[in-house]
């Protein structure tokens, strides 16, 4: 990980050296690295876009019950390559209609009662209902987010368009983090599922088609490590 | 069509289809305001703030429902 808060130098600024005294300086040191401004890389890097589905130290983003001292160390959601069974159905009903215009002819249904009006409002009644199916799905994975903070994780699921569940547990609870990657997408896209096992009759936690699931599993271990050496 | 069931004449049997539109279209139109009201909430629990979070979604959900009390209006009109 780069430094990002360089600590100013000590030595004042008009203090001018020797050419000699650079170069040799320059042959025993390594040069220091640029300085970097705080913020320079959270302002390009850390935001949330409507894509992501990991991000570390996530900015622009809270959620209900957030304590004061509460950072967020991890934001995730599943991989986007988990939308692509929605996607291709929403697609294929879209185009869906403008099939039929070359089928009806060819097929000759009885269609003649209908007026065109009657097609008319069918018609944008039947892309309201497209529409529809890909936002719900939308929402579904856009809501569907996993947080780890440096006191607790939060699960918020949400199954359905009318159910959603959050669930959370402290960090000092979990005692063992595992993770499965199976199945040829999941290998191809690097994506898998963090098991939590809590202590004794606390649910489990689970995140589901994560992105780099290692590293998620590595980031909660730390986290739960540096709490128990403190408790 | 009228030898079979004479009572169906074609101006009842647009009454029938424009009632099914209509209640079609309305409860949709109820089903896209709980959606709605579903995204309301969840931006409580999770607060996704500005390019493209929570205010994007709340946007798409209020257009969502505006389209469809509009096709209800529509058909209302011209059917």
């Amino acid at each position: 990980m780069p430094d990002v808060f360089v600590a100013p130098s000590d030595e004042p600024k008009s203090q001018k050296k020797t050419p000699a005294a650079t170069e040799k300086s320059s042959k025993d040191a390594p040069s220091p690295p640029e300085p970097v401004q705080p913020g320079e890389i959270a302002s390009k890097s850390q935001q949330i876009n409507i894509t992501t589905a990991f991000r570390p130290f996530p900015e622009g983003i809270h959620f209900e019950n957030q304590e004061k001292d509460e950072v967020i160390q991890l934001f995730l959601r599943k991989h986007p390559i988990t939308n692509l069974p929605w996607v291709t159905m929403t697609v294929i009903f879209a185009l869906f209609p403008l099939i039929m215009v070359f089928l009806f002819p060819l097929l000759d249904l009885p269609l003649q009662f209908f007026s065109g009006r009657y097609l008319l409002i069918f018609l944008l009644f039947y892309y309201l209902i497209v529409f529809g199916y890909g936002f719900v799905s939308f929402v579904t994975w856009f809501y569907n987010i996993g947080l780890v903070t440096n006191l607790r994780v939060v699960d918020i699921d949400v199954s359905h368009i009318t159910n959603k569940n959050v669930a959370s547990t402290g960090i000092a609870d979990i005692v063992d983090v595992e993770y499965t990657q199976s199945g040829f997408w999941s290998t191809f896209f690097h994506f898998g599922n963090v098991h939590m096992q809590t202590e004794g009759v606390k649910p489990n936690f689970e995140f589901h088609a994560v992105p780099d699931p290692a590293k998620v599993a590595d980031v909660i271990l730390d986290l739960t490590r540096e709490v128990h050496k403190h408790v | 069509m009228s030898d079979l069931f004479p009572f169906l004449t074609m101006s009842t049997f647009s009454l029938v289809l424009k009632s099914i539109f209509l209640l079609l279209i309305g409860m949709y139109a109820i089903f896209v305001f709980i959606i709605r009201s579903h995204i309301r909430s969840l931006n409580k629990v999770i607060i996704i703030q500005k390019p493209t979070g929570s205010p994007l979604t709340q946007a798409i959900a209020l257009f969502y429902l505006l389209a469809a009390i509009s096709l209800f209006f529509l058909a209302v009109v011209i059917l």
